[in-house]
């Protein structure tokens, strides 16, 4: 019997937590419980999420933020189509591919800033771990600083630039850096040290977590730092806060925050 | 060099990129036998850039930049003049819809002792007090800035009009209205979520 996806979906309409909570992530499950999160979305559009039993929500998450343009935006699911349509062939791997040139093109046209050259990967993790080992190879230097409640994801790279305990407690020893205050430029002198990429000025060079979702490592001119920016909504941190909780209000708290963009 | 992700690909397909200055660049891929020192199985995807091109061409056509600024700014404006009724709310800041609202230790006794209360248990469990009956009461999903932090994060998809907005700001004055009751029927909800969550952790469930 070939693939049915909506015979799949009415098999198991109305298990989604139960299934999730069994082969995925149980605490995952049991925190959208006990806050009342664990339920049943079967379509979205737009801005809009309904569940099984047809009530609308309004999605003021946008899934950490990928969808600026809406849910299933009638543009983009027809250029899939066409592109499924046509045939057309992706990850040949030993080719040229014309889209990702395109693609490359339009986003250093959007940028500009003299930046040159398009590294593409699947995920912002994966750009920070680029972006790690780019800075290193480039500056020969290995310590990179970091903002106080910084996110970069959670690879072990990116970890090493995450600004809470909570996220690095028992995955080190984390490549070596400092964390320093966020948006001020003079807090980042006593970091500099030996090994230390070291920004060039503050005026030339600073961290741009702005909030048009974009994270930046500043790479604009020789000896610049690898200084990255931070989800611009954590400015008001709590520095060590984490770090001095007990242990069981830790556990509580990861009971109903387990993840976060 | 400059990050970028989310968004790319209007959340159909994976997709991430580093833009970078011809230095780094060539600092890395120095030669013919260094080309592929860095690489992703999944970074030539055609399939991707279909999607991050078609997503770049929405923002374009539908304005969405400018219609975040402006929106944006009705939702921090209402927000902004709701903080001056409801002692917990502290500043509301953001730039177009990427918005985040604080709470604070309120003013009054009454309020303080709420306050102290849920604070003892997790700084971040009064967030909750606000994202559960938005989600509950008003179908509206929401979630708290990050661990510890009495932040919660409002970032829409930029394609909400001014309707979504204003029903937004109804249900968080709703919300805050309620939890602006002490003792009240929201606190008491509050306090059996957080002895379960307790419960649940000492037993590592």
């Amino acid at each position: 019997m070939p693939f049915d996806l909506r015979a799949l979906l009415d098999e198991h309409a109305g298990q989604c937590a139960a299934l999730y909570g069994t082969h995925v992530n149980p605490r995952f499950a049991r925190a959208m419980g006990l806050i009342g999160f664990d339920r049943c979305y079967v379509r979205g559009r737009g801005q809009y999420l309904w569940d099984a039993d047809g009530r609308r929500h309004l999605d003021m998450l946008a899934g950490y933020g990928v969808f600026n343009i809406g849910r299933h935006h009638p543009v983009v699911r027809k250029a899939l189509e066409d592109f499924m349509d046509m045939e057309l062939p992706s990850l040949v791997q030993l080719d040229t591919p014309l889209l990702v040139a395109l693609a490359a093109r339009e986003l250093k046209a959007r940028v500009g800033l003299g930046l040159d050259c398009v590294y593409f990967g699947s995920t912002g993790a994966e750009a920070n771990e680029t972006a790690i080992k780019f800075a290193r190879r480039t500056t020969g230097r290995t310590r990179i600083l970091h903002a106080e409640s910084a996110f970069h994801g959670l690879t072990t790279g990116a970890l090493a630039l995450n600004g809470s305990e909570v996220f690095r407690e028992g995955f080190g020893p984390l490549l070596p850096g400092a964390r320093v205050p966020f948006g001020d430029a003079e807090a980042l002198r006593p970091s500099w040290r030996p090994g230390m990429s070291r920004p060039s000025s503050s005026s030339r060079c600073r961290a741009r977590a702005s909030m048009s979702r974009r994270k930046a490592i500043c790479g604009r001119r020789r000896g610049c730092a690898t200084n990255t920016g931070r989800c611009s909504w954590s400015t008001r941190c709590r520095p060590g806060s984490a770090a001095r909780a007990d242990s069981s209000r830790s556990i509580t708290r990861r009971a109903w925050n387990p993840t976060w963009c | 060099m400059v990050l970028m992700s989310k968004a790319l690909s209007g959340g159909f397909i994976p997709v991430s990129a580093v833009l970078m200055t011809r230095r780094v660049y060539d600092s890395v891929f120095s030669s013919l036998d260094r080309s592929v020192v860095h690489s992703s199985t999944f970074g030539k995807s055609n399939l991707a850039a279909t999607a991050l091109l078609a997503t770049l061409s929405v923002v374009d056509d539908e304005g969405l930049a400018e219609r975040a600024a402006r929106l944006g700014g009705r939702l921090m404006d209402g927000l902004r003049a709701m903080s001056e009724r409801f002692e917990f709310m502290g500043e509301v800041r953001g730039r177009g819809l990427m918005v985040a609202v604080d709470f604070v230790r309120p003013r009054s006794l009454k309020l303080r002792t709420a306050w102290k209360m849920v604070n003892a248990l997790s700084p971040d469990l009064f967030c909750q007090a606000v994202t559960m009956p938005l989600l509950e009461r008003h179908g509206i999903l929401t979630q708290v800035a990050g661990h510890g932090m009495a932040t919660i994060k409002l970032i829409p998809p930029l394609v909400i009009d001014e309707g979504d907005v204003d029903t937004f700001l109804g249900a968080f004055g709703e919300v805050m209205e309620d939890l602006h009751r002490f003792p009240g029927p929201a606190w008491e909800s509050l306090s059996r979520i957080a002895r379960n969550a307790l419960s649940s952790g000492a037993k590592g469930s």
